[in-house]
């Protein structure tokens, strides 16, 4: 293993690595990897997922992650290194948490108890990042951990991690939400005749599709409320700028197909113009030819089966890694002149899930990485 | 059974109504959904294509332009829709209440963008009352879909997404909303109607979230899975792919890697000694693949669901001949099934 790699470095010298990509192209082995890798290079560790589907647990051989960090047992590596911890976010919890920290015992419970907010908290687009923000923050301010890897949630799109806090957070701040719910948020101050015709038209409108009582646990959750937009908001700023920070890097992970490729260059360039550490595009399980030339279209007639079974596994690789350049080279060229490095790792053809597996891919994409 | 009617005769899979496709992150879904539209349609079926995750998956397979709120014909026999909620919303408003009038454009716009973004679960009934919608409707007094296809989101929010109506009929205690969301949970939970289609490629993740998203489904929606595809089956262009594999695990990696390049040589193929010996590498990991496909197979038959394999091609960009030959594989897989298992 090559630790001075500029990969290798970043393992050593940042606190943050955020792993970024469309579902399904190894965002969460190449997190758990890399994770392995640096604790066994002696930095105290934690992986930090957000999947429902629990794939990290399965990748470190833990039947379930809570909600706090999980010593992972890595004995199967040998002696040596500094331990690792694995941790599930649960969003709902994490939220919870913060409300019981920043309102007061009667007002947490009149938020906890808000129908609106207990939907929101586990079902409204955003909270599961924002939470993951949260949580973030957390285990970097308690210190107790040297690197911090998080394996991003898996949203519609991967720009949603960094755009789904600050809308949320926009649309509970939101003086056009305030504007629209006043008559409830002002109730029993007979306002409601002044109201502007606009807005009653709206609340018609809204109170058709949803029905009265849902505005009303709004109106009330947004009451109970008051008064933490200022913390809530301070606390997303200092995310952001933690994630801006030299101590952060994020790694934007795609698989050679179009959609992962179009999703990275994406993702990649919005990284880079709200000027966050971009440290490199990896290109997952990319196929590779056994041959340095294209194999002929067919072989001798008669020749034996074992061989043509060969010949057309060479061809069949060489096709797919000809069609996969291609693409490649249409989303990603321009990753090529920013001087971000473009690693390509293997398609192993078998999985990795096992502790020295992942261990291994780590120092291969160190290796790759330059 | 009487002759003439095409749901009756056709395989039980596509005597559905409304198919729910969906799977881990990355396994071909849109891919398999397009594939399961050009199969039913080739059996004669009217079909519908319908998308909710925002991402135009239909359109490059099918060499369109990119789909809007409108159906439009991708395949004879298929078309295909991207539904969005606030075009969604704004249709629902428009068929139940003649709400927005065109003056009331900024009004409109943001009872849309605040009944989709905060009413709670309100986004994804919006979107699934589209589809309800459109496997209901019908035209000269019979459906005008036989079958709509749903490109659903991926195994890990697809629970929560399904059991939205079901969520918001307990929540919102009344209204129309009520009784849109009630509407939605019954058609999904109504087996002769709706099922699930549940893709996985043979490596563990994919198989453990469709595992996970078959029970998912059953419990928390009421839906039950009607077939498991497993998609990119075997390393080797699809026909003699099965039997390819097969060789390869008698044949290859015995020959050390000169005698393998001699071989080759003596029947047309050019291959240095270093190659030979990087083919058998990839040949071991063909059979290593090979034989975790086979557990992953077990596996996944254990659900006592259905499963057809689909080969998995050379090709980065998946296109209309691509969904031709899958729709064929699919068909031919689908017709083995009814001969291994009686129909009822």
């Amino acid at each position: 293993m090559n630790p001075d790699s500029r990969l290798g470095r970043l393992l050593l010298e940042r606190r943050l690595v955020l792993v970024c990509g469309a579902g399904g192209t190894g965002k969460t082995t190449i997190s758990a990897s890399l994770g392995l890798l640096a604790s066994s290079l002696g930095r105290k560790t934690v992986i930090c997922t957000i999947d429902p589907a629990r794939r990290l647990g399965h990748s470190l051989g833990l039947a379930h992650l809570g909600g706090d960090p999980v010593l992972v047992d890595t004995s199967s590596l040998g002696p040596g290194g500094a331990p690792l911890h694995a941790m599930q976010l649960d969003a709902k919890a994490t939220l919870d948490r913060m409300v019981l920290e920043l309102a007061s015992a009667e007002r947490a419970r009149r938020i906890l108890e808000n129908p609106f907010y207990r939907q929101i908290s586990s079902v409204l687009s955003g909270t599961q990042e924002y939470a993951a923000m949260e949580e973030l923050f957390e285990l970097n301010s308690e210190g107790k951990f040297d690197l911090i890897v998080v394996d991003t949630p898996p949203t519609r799109s991967a720009l949603d991690f960094l755009d789904a806090p600050r809308r949320l957070l926009d649309f509970l701040e939101g003086r056009l939400l305030r504007y629209l719910l006043w008559p409830y948020l002002a109730a029993g101050r007979t306002y409601l005749k002044v109201f502007s015709l606009g807005a009653t038209a709206f609340l018609k409108a809204a109170k058709t599709i949803t029905g009265s009582a849902v505005l009303e646990d709004v109106a009330n959750f947004l009451a109970a409320f008051e008064g933490m937009y200022g913390s809530f908001k301070r606390r997303a700023r200092e995310v952001y700028s933690l994630l801006r920070s030299p101590e952060a890097a994020f790694l934007v992970v795609a698989s050679p197909g179009e959609f992962a490729l179009n999703e990275a260059s994406h993702f990649a360039r919005r990284l880079l113009e709200e000027g966050m550490p971009l440290e490199a595009v990896v290109v997952n399980r990319v196929a590779e030819p056994p041959t340095r030339t294209r194999p002929p279209e067919g072989l001798a007639e008669g020749a034996p089966p074992e061989l043509v079974s060969l010949h057309r596994l060479a061809l069949f690789l060489w096709e797919a890694r000809e069609a996969q350049a291609a693409l490649v080279a249409r989303y990603l060229e321009w990753v090529k002149g920013s001087g971000i490095p473009l690693v390509f790792l293997p398609d192993l053809g078998v999985e990795v899930v096992e502790l020295p597996a992942l261990h291994q891919l780590a120092v291969h994409l160190m290796e790759a990485g330059g | 059974m009487s002759a003439g009617i095409p749901g009756d005769l056709a395989p039980p899979l596509f005597r559905h109504r409304l198919l729910v496709v969906t799977g881990k992150g990355g396994v071909g879904k849109t891919v398999v959904a397009a594939t399961l539209g050009v199969a039913a349609a080739r059996l004669g079926r009217r079909v519908l294509l319908a998308e909710v995750e925002e991402r135009q998956g239909f359109a490059p397979l099918f060499g369109t332009a990119p789909l809007g709120y409108e159906e439009r014909q991708v395949y004879p026999g298929v078309s295909a829709l991207h539904v969005v909620p606030g075009e969604a919303l704004v249709e629902y408003l428009r068929l139940f209440y003649g709400l927005p009038t065109p003056g009331r454009v900024l009004l409109r716009a943001r009872a849309v963008e605040f009944a989709t973004e905060v009413a709670p679960g309100l986004r994804d009934i919006l979107l699934i009352g589209k589809v309800k919608e459109a496997v209901g409707r019908r035209r000269d007094s019979r459906f005008e879909y036989d079958l709509v296809i749903l490109d659903a989101p991926p195994a890990g929010r697809v629970v929560p997404f399904l059991s939205a109506p079901r969520a918001v009929a307990e929540l919102v205690r009344g209204g129309a909303i009520h009784v849109q969301a009630d509407g939605v949970a019954r058609l999904l939970a109504d087996g002769s109607t709706s099922a699930a289609v549940v893709v996985a490629v043979p490596e563990e993740m994919p198989v453990v979230e469709a595992e996970e998203v078959c029970r998912g489904l059953r419990e928390r929606v009421g839906l039950a899975t009607a077939a498991v595809i497993l998609n990119r089956v075997g390393g080797v262009r699809s026909g003699a792919r099965r039997a390819a594999v097969e060789k390869l695990a008698d044949g290859g990696g015995k020959a050390s890697p000169r005698v393998l390049a001699d071989e080759a040589a003596r029947w047309g193929w050019r291959l240095e000694e270093d190659e030979a010996r990087r083919l058998e590498g990839a040949a071991r990991i063909a059979r290593e693949r090979e034989r975790r496909e086979r557990a992953y197979r077990r596996r996944l038959a254990r659900l006592g669901s259905p499963l057809y394999l689909l080969p998995r091609l050379a090709v980065a960009r998946v296109g209309g001949r691509e969904i031709e030959l899958l729709a064929e594989e699919l068909l031919r897989e689908v017709r083995e099934e009814r001969r291994r298992v009686p129909s009822r």
